[in-house]
């Protein structure tokens, strides 16, 4: 009995917020929120054209920031977040303001306020602000309606004629965590002594150590009902070494750590060992000879295959770009359809808490739409079988899946969360490196590619622009058939989605972690990825783009025959 | 003669005997940069820096603010940034890239915010800074010279006057942390004010307290550093008025660092806003009107700031590539030795003073920045321009600067105004200059004449303003206005100042161009003539929801 009742405990505890479940009546914002959002909503909702959804999203939390340079402090920080959004639907959800529209520009933008304190006693300067947002957003949402229907009239069909929104489940959820105290002072002596390994190298250009923190609760309450409450945090220290080649090549190389508590971040000692082989390779960059443009066997190497899945095929699993007929659709009709090679499998789970013992940033519970967070298989085995999706459905995919996410300010779309790549056979990395040589000796190739680290780029979707990427490839080795590596700089891994992903002909059983934050349309959203090493049959790279400037005249003070 | 010689010594000694260079982390950066950039920095083929400077502002911020009585969640402690700034002219005092603007940079400096406060990060920022300005430089220069050789221009006199050495050191301290409780405590009460106008749609209440230490050194050995303290009491409302027009009011308060303020006096000119705001729900809307309107203080500072200010900056124009003319370069230029406003004043621009009546002034300066002793100005005598800010690239007719060059992020050093004073000859009270208006506006068969709490920015002649009191001649009594359009308003109202008051106030403002902050002290006026018309804004739809 006793045994029953303790996973009934469980089960009931893991469903209803696992560690610290509150009551959603002693949560004054949300009270007082959703006071104004009743007496808003009745009346927005008679008018012509009536406002038939409404939501409210209050982030309060704190953001603390220590940024360090070449020995010095830049910024300490610790500021309070208070912000107040109001997200008005006008029309139906056959159709309403949110509608793609084809040849305009889009608003993505919602009504922010800044919120002073919820204050039961004294609501006046709470309520009022949530007041003017919900004014600001019915405007402007009528206005973007009718800027909707003209667009509809007067323009070609679009191909995928689903609704533009379905009213998401009606939830209620408490979940609190209390906010860690912190004071990042007594890090910046292990920042600082990290900067100093920076000062003297001659090919260092730009050296900045960071530590970011935010933490809080997000409160939402809507039209349907539904009332939450979720926290979030993030903790992270990162470094970033750059400089600048003769010809005008920016390299660069850097950490990143994301724990869940400062007590979690890198000792000084491990800090500093890290720092010293960034650095090496930084100067390795410096003085590599620049790559040629080459089509070769290549193994994208854990973080590089991390980065690889989440631009080029992760951009095109979000479903919501699927409605826009100006984006090249490369994935529409193919569900059911192998798509990428047969070895691959690509999930989201946004439920995931932790890999490795590394928070994931692209875990929440619920997303900005109010929907719970679950796991979604969205490539089986090399074949389409879901999109990553929010409340506004597109042809085959009704509900949304937990996928609607947005920056501050921003409407949510839908986005990436904790996305996985696994192989269903994977062998050790050293066998992979086996494989490559085996590879490029059978192709015949001068040499091939093993790209450790794969930075910035951009994957294009536009249907007026091929489909295609180019990601800059941070730090690659040439791999001779003998088996020797040489550091060349200069290189962009570059190619098409569905001809890239088709020619991965083996996977290491090495999952590796990078964790990210994703700029699109619907702004800046804390994201994870995992993938482990692949090896492609060829992957094409070509030169990158230089920087008109040369090196300054003079070398840094601090380098030796600088300083005077 | 001798006494002359004596004073001329003492001019270039003082300065020269005045500090030694200050000890501290800044200046140590500077300096040893600045030799290794005057020693080393070359690129073969190209001209080398002629005279280099650094400006480095390190800015302390703490707020608190609150709406309807309830605070805003405030930072627990004060917040520090540090930022650097660098410019150099290549080629030589005759001909150097001082004044053109190649449009590739615009005529602006690079700047770097957020500096690490360590000796090596700021010489590595000045290191940078100095590279990219020199590069600048350097394209300037060859561009500018291919210009003058088009235009068949030959300078007159150097491109950059020589100047005594000037340095000034002030001791600087930490900003003292603000009484965190008693500043939250009196912007809760001052906003809760707010409460008792049931149709605002916001009201707020923020103080705000400052410290600028700025540090500066040039190639030349010039040098100052000095603090400007500042806190700014500001109070801002959002309203609809009856006929359904928005109406954002805001109104600021310059406060003396020390004890807070009187509560019941702060209470006390809340009420005052409040008044106006009440005044501002229950306005009728402007008719079409030509006749004298009495400006209060502030509107008189806006107004100068507007005619007088923005036409005496600037004087020598750019040089461009891109365009014939200088749109930033003042009307007044031209204008040495005419009548350009009323003789009932006189201006005068005092870059050194700190304070007025003790509030303070935004535009301190003891010396500029290009190392030039900052000099007081008298710019008008009996309505005649005397003379104009310059800087060391002086107009025809100047031999030398008089130390008003300015610069931040925004450009690179120009000759602008600082603290400047409109002094009435013949001051009045203001019950005086109001029955001057009525008695001008029966004289011109007017119902009523207009009193300006505020004046509108002017572009082209004309601005928008939401508030203003009408007066009438009848008894005197007063009823409030919104939505008035202002016409015609060119330099000629500056000689239309019929009467000036005896209660001038220190109003503050920005260069539209450059955001380059000034102090303007200015008494109420009595102008002859302003043209008004109704604005023609759209009332706003009444708001779907009630206020809650």
């Amino acid at each position: 009995m006793n045994k029953f009742f303790t996973a009934f405990a469980l089960l009931f505890l893991a469903a209803w917020g696992w560690a610290n479940p509150c009551d959603l009546g002693q949560q004054t914002p949300l009270r007082l929120m959703e006071q104004e959002l009743q007496r808003s909503f009745k009346i927005l909702k008679k008018q012509k054209p009536p406002i038939y959804y409404l939501s409210y999203t209050y982030t309060q939390g704190e953001e603390h920031s220590l940024l360090v340079s070449f020995d010095g402090v830049a910024v300490l920080r610790s500021s309070p977040l208070s912000a107040a959004e109001v997200l008005a639907r006008a029309g139906s959800p056959k159709l309403d303001n949110t509608h793609m529209l084809r040849g305009e520009r889009e608003n993505w933008s919602v009504a922010v306020g800044t919120v002073p304190v919820a204050d039961a006693a004294d609501s006046k300067g709470f309520l009022s602000v949530w007041w003017n947002a919900t004014q600001q957003a019915a405007e402007r949402a009528q206005r973007d309606l009718s800027q909707v229907e003209s667009n509809v009239r007067s323009m070609a069909d679009t191909r995928d004629k689903s609704d533009d929104f379905v009213f998401p489940p009606q939830t209620n959820y408490c979940h609190t965590e209390p906010l860690q105290s912190v004071n990042l002072e007594p890090f910046i002596e292990r920042l600082t002594a990290a900067s100093r390994l920076a000062l003297g190298k001659e090919f260092v250009l730009d050296a900045s150590f960071a530590i970011n923190v935010t933490q809080g609760h997000r409160y939402f309450a809507d039209s349907q009902g539904s009332r939450l409450k979720t926290p979030y945090s993030f903790f992270r220290l990162s470094y970033q070494l750059s400089g600048r080649s003769k010809d005008g090549l920016e390299i660069s190389r850097d950490g990143i750590y994301d724990v869940s508590s400062t007590d979690q971040f890198p000792s000084q000692e491990q800090l500093l060992a890290d720092v010293a082989q960034s650095l090496d390779e930084l100067e390795e960059l410096s003085n590599a000879p620049e790559g040629t443009p080459y089509n070769a066997p290549t193994i994208l190497k854990g973080r590089a295959a991390a980065v690889f899945v989440h631009e080029v095929m992760g951009h095109r699993l979000e479903g919501y770009r699927l409605k826009s007929a100006d984006d090249g659709q490369t994935l529409v009709g193919k569900v059911g359809q192998p798509v990428i090679s047969e070895l691959i499998t690509i999930t989201a789970d946004p439920t995931q808490t932790e890999f490795k013992g590394e928070p994931l940033r692209g875990h929440y519970e619920y997303d900005d739409e109010g929907v719970q967070a679950r796991p979604v298989v969205l490539i089986e085995n090399g074949v389409l079988k879901n999109f990553l999706m929010q409340s506004s459905p597109i042809e085959g995919f009704a509900s949304s899946n937990g996928h609607g996410r947005k920056q501050i300010g921003f409407r949510p779309e839908s986005r990436m969360s904790v996305i996985r790549a696994t192989a269903s056979e994977t062998v050790p990395y050293d066998k992979l490196e086996e494989m490559l040589i085996e590879e490029i000796n059978k192709q015949g190739k001068q040499y091939g590619f093993i790209v450790e680290d794969l930075g910035g780029g951009f994957t294009l979707t536009s249907t007026g622009l091929p489909q295609s990427f180019k990601l800059e490839a941070k730090r690659v080795f040439k791999v001779y058939p003998d088996g020797r590596k040489e550091v060349v700089r200069g290189l962009d891994v570059v190619g098409t989605p569905l001809v890239s992903f088709n020619k991965i002909i083996a996977a290491g059983d090495d999952d590796t972690l990078f964790n990210g934050t994703c700029g699109a349309s619907s702004g800046w959203v804390p994201q994870s990825n995992i993938a482990p090493s692949l090896l492609f049959e060829n992957l094409e790279m070509e030169k990158t783009r230089k920087s008109d400037f040369k090196p300054p005249v003079l070398p840094a003070p601090d380098v030796k025959g600088g300083k005077k | 003669m001798k006494k002359y010689i004596g004073i001329f010594l003492l001019t270039l000694a003082g300065p020269l005997l005045a500090a030694p260079l200050p000890d501290n982390l800044f200046f140590k950066a500077m300096q040893d940069e600045m030799q290794r950039t005057q020693k080393e920095l070359r690129v073969p083929g190209s001209p080398k820096p002629f005279f280099t400077a650094y400006k480095m502002i390190y800015t302390t911020v703490q707020s608190f603010s609150a709406a309807f009585g309830v605070p805003y969640a405030a930072k627990a402690e004060p917040e520090s940034a540090l930022e650097a700034a660098a410019y150099i002219y290549a080629g030589n005092a005759k001909n150097n890239s001082s004044g053109f603007d190649n449009n590739v940079y615009y005529y602006q400096p690079l700047v770097y915010t957020s500096v690490p406060l360590s000796y090596e990060a700021i010489r590595r920022v000045l290191w940078r800074l100095t590279d990219t300005e020199y590069i600048v430089a350097s394209t300037s220069y060859e561009r500018k010279e291919a210009y003058k050789r088009q235009k068949n221009i030959i300078n007159p006199g150097p491109d950059f006057t020589a100047s005594p050495k000037a340095s000034y050191v002030q001791n600087i301290e930490p900003m003292p942390a603000p009484d965190a409780q008693a500043s939250q405590q009196l912007v809760n009460v001052l906003s809760a004010l707010g409460k008792e106008l049931p149709f605002l749609e916001y009201f707020g209440a923020s103080i705000r307290f400052s410290q600028r230490d700025t540090y500066f050194l040039d190639s030349e050995g010039d040098f100052y550093q000095y603090s400007v303290p500042l806190a700014v009491l500001s109070l801002s409302a959002t309203l609809r008025n009856k006929d359904g027009y928005e109406e954002k009011a805001q109104e600021e308060r310059p406060l003396a660092w020390g004890p807070m303020p009187d509560q019941a006096e702060l209470e006390g000119w809340t009420r005052q806003f409040l008044a106006r705001l009440q005044a501002m729900h229950d306005a009728q809307k402007a008719e079409p009107y030509l006749g004298p309107v009495l400006l209060e203080p502030k509107a008189a500072g806006g107004f100068f700031n507007q005619l007088f200010i923005r036409n005496a900056n600037r004087p020598k124009p750019l040089l461009s590539a891109q365009r014939e003319t200088d749109p930033t370069s003042g009307q007044f230029k031209d204008k040495v030795g005419m009548r350009v406003i009323s003789h009932l004043l006189d201006v005068y621009d005092r870059p050194y003073v700190r304070e007025y009546e003790g509030k303070p002034l935004q535009a301190f300066m003891p010396i500029d920045d290009e190392g030039v002793e900052a000099q007081e100005l008298q710019l008008v005598q009996n309505g005649k321009l005397l003379t104009l800010p310059s800087a060391r690239s002086v107009t025809e007719g100047q031999s030398h600067s008089n130390g008003h060059a300015r610069m931040n992020g925004k450009t690179y050093p120009r000759a602008m105004l600082s603290n400047v004073f409109f002094v009435p000859k013949n001051p009045m009270p203001e019950k005086e200059l109001e029955r001057q208006l009525l008695d001008r506006c029966r004289e011109l068969g007017l119902e009523y004449g207009y009193i300006f709490p505020r004046f509108p920015a002017i572009n082209g002649g004309k601005g928008e303003m939401s508030f203003a009191w009408r007066i009438y001649t009848a008894d005197g009594h007063k009823e409030p206005v919104y939505g008035l359009r202002l016409e015609g308003v060119t330099t000629r109202s500056l000689r239309d100042i019929l009467a000036a008051g005896d209660n001038e106030e220190v109003s503050y403002f920005s260069d539209a161009a450059s955001g380059i902050g000034f102090s303007v002290v200015a008494p109420s006026l009595l102008v002859d003539e302003i043209e008004i018309l109704p604005t023609q804004r759209k009332p706003d739809r009444a708001p779907f929801v009630p206020l809650p």
